[in-house]
């Protein structure tokens, strides 16, 4: 077989996904109350492939909130995790992780509990059958159906799925287990090219709404409206809970914790935040962002300069979720808006 | 695995009351930490949590380290209640040093404040086990709040008898007892006869004294790239990776903690 994208039927599928499932942890959407949940499923056909993104960021796979770096006075090393597979992961989602790559793969040193749960994981994402209120991936030059990053990636089309490989793990797995898969025809990858074209469309239609244009346009802007008075009126509603930074798919600060056990001492690293008052201070009491102000820029200077400028890309997907999140109703459209 | 978040663990040996709120800490690590002066560890006090410090002893041993810490926060105030044979943990070291080789043949002009004297005790053992030909000249310029609060006077006292070494000390506030300057570390600048032309200058203290060395050092016609400041962020993970200690651009905890000032000048939160 080679690398081109093929046709399978819902119910080969779903024996495939099975296959891939054999030795590893599940990890799929989720239907609850009406919300999609990112979960660890019983059983690999549960997880939703179609409609968007979940509430949770992919990202919690790979760096969990709380993670056990194990006990560094004795030889008690982390437990090993088993290997995980990942199903139905939406675009959003499958490019955040070259920011989390940038952050933990590059440079000197590299993070070792990162790495190794994502060389033990397989992804298989799937398109966007339909655009969330909050989406706005179109605005950061993004698709709502994965371009790149993905092992094995799923379209839905008329009678089952097209199935395409993006990595060589996943054209090894179509290798091995896609037995009956099929050559798409030119009908199928119209469908499926008229199905996501149905979605940018929609994501397009809500970033017009919004009053946008481009990221691009905002990263020009922003230097000149660092000091303009929209930080401070958008910081009155900020409660500093952290949500934003928690949900974000790219967010990748941590704190490294030690706790005393029965074994010895025992180092966790835990989701931070920087809208939390203490996350740049210094013992002396020095910090370079006392005013939440200052704290709400800085998260748009780290995604939309910092990341720009050592990665090419701003560090935001265009997901939504720290809208949805913010207690207060910071929406990141209207600042994206309001500071170009 | 290598895991760059795992500290190795380390004795406190000997342990030195410098002023009523800072002490020195000699630690050995169980495996020699091999480091470039100006460079960070991060310590751990188990079972509580890590800070960084930069070693104030010199970059020649490795087998054990001094740190100075003044008494400010949980971890500081924690290590201050540890009694020498206690364990702690040490990891690094971390980031760039002071750039020796760039110092070499320059008068090397040294200007510290407070416990912000600690990274430069290394700077000054390193430059001194250097030859005289290569570092012919050091000014240190040292200023604390009172004569109670200098810290390493047996050090000071040896330095101000070296040739290759010229000391200036103020205290802000002074007592009965004290004979020398009375002002902030900056007037002493005005007391000093460099060419900047030929010199280099290094700082280490609290941000406004930071910033108005800065500001004085560029007054006297030093080179924005010839200021090398060694900045305090909340440097955590020391690899780059936990986004804690971002200025600009960089990550201190990697980029630096020396930066030369052309490099971080105008940054958000610089001197805060």
């Amino acid at each position: 077989m080679s690398a081109e994208v093929v046709f399978a039927s819902g119910e080969r599928v779903r024996g495939f996904l099975r296959k891939l499932a054999e030795g590893r942890d599940v990890w799929g959407a989720k239907l609850v109350d009406d919300e999609l949940h990112l979960g660890l499923l019983g059983d690999v056909t549960e997880a939703r492939l179609g409609d968007y993104r979940t509430v949770e960021p992919l990202k919690s796979v790979f760096f969990p909130p709380r993670e056990d770096l194990g006990v560094w006075s004795g030889s008690d090393g982390p437990g090993k995790r088993r290997p995980a597979l990942i199903v139905g992961a939406k675009a959003c989602d499958v490019v955040s992780l070259a920011v989390l790559d940038y952050v933990f793969l590059q440079g000197d040193v590299v993070d070792p509990y990162y790495e190794g749960a994502r060389q033990g994981t397989l992804l298989v994402s799937s398109d966007c059958t339909r655009a969330k209120d909050s989406c706005f991936c179109t605005y950061l030059g993004r698709k709502p159906y994965p371009e790149a990053g993905f092992d094995i990636n799923l379209s839905e089309v008329s009678g089952g799925f097209l199935v395409e490989a993006g990595s060589a793990k996943g054209q090894k797995a179509l290798e091995d287990f896609g037995s009956g898969f099929v050559v798409a025809t030119d009908k199928q990858l119209a469908d499926r090219d008229a199905r996501r074209e149905e979605v940018v469309k929609a994501v397009e239609a809500q970033v017009r709404a919004a009053g946008l244009s481009s990221w691009e346009e905002f990263a020009k802007a922003f230097p000149k409206k660092f000091e303009a008075p929209l930080w401070e009126e958008e910081a009155q509603k900020c409660v500093e809970c952290g949500a934003c930074n928690f949900i974000c798919p790219t967010c990748h600060c941590f704190l490294l914790c030690e706790l005393e056990s029965k074994e010895g001492f025992r180092r966790f690293k835990n989701w931070d935040a920087c809208l939390y008052p203490a996350f740049a201070m210094v013992a002396g009491g020095a910090n370079p962002r006392k005013r939440r102000s200052q704290r709400l820029r800085n998260r748009f200077d780290k995604k939309f300069a910092f990341f720009v400028q050592h990665l090419n890309s701003p560090a935001c997907t265009g997901c939504g979720r720290c809208t949805e999140a913010c207690a207060g109703n910071i929406d990141i459209k209207e600042i994206l808006r309001k500071a170009s | 695995m290598s895991d760059p978040y795992r500290p190795i663990p380390a004795k406190i040996e000997r342990i030195e009351d410098e002023t009523p709120n800072i002490k020195t800490f000699a630690i050995r690590p169980e495996q020699p930490l091999k480091f470039e002066t100006g460079q960070f560890i991060e310590l751990t006090v188990p079972g509580l949590g890590e800070a960084p410090f930069t070693p104030s002893s010199s970059p020649s041993v490795s087998e054990m380290l001094e740190v100075t810490v003044m008494e400010v926060g949980s971890v500081t105030s924690r290590l201050h209640q540890l009694k020498p044979g206690a364990t702690v943990g040490v990891r690094g070291p971390y980031g760039q040093g002071y750039p020796l080789d760039e110092f070499a043949g320059r008068t090397i002009l040294i200007v510290g404040g407070g416990v912000g004297l600690a990274p430069l005790r290394s700077l000054l053992f390193a430059l001194l086990e250097g030859s005289a030909e290569r570092f012919p000249r050091i000014v240190l310029c040292y200023g604390a709040r009172s004569p109670a609060d200098l810290v390493y006077k047996g050090a000071l006292e040896e330095w101000g008898k070296t040739e290759r070494v010229e000391l200036h000390v103020s205290v802000d506030v002074g007592d009965d007892k004290w004979k020398g300057k009375v002002g902030v570390v900056t007037i002493l600048l005005d007391d000093v006869n460099v060419d900047v032309r030929e010199s280099v200058a290094v700082a280490c203290g609290p941000p406004v004294m930071m910033f108005f060395t800065t500001k004085k050092l560029l007054d006297m016609g030093f080179p924005e790239k010839n200021i090398f400041l060694s900045m305090e962020k909340n440097m955590s993970c020391g690899v780059g990776k936990c986004g804690h200690c971002r200025l600009g651009p960089y990550y201190v905890c990697k980029d630096g903690p020396v930066f030369s000032y052309d490099r971080i000048k105008g940054l958000p939160g610089l001197w805060d």
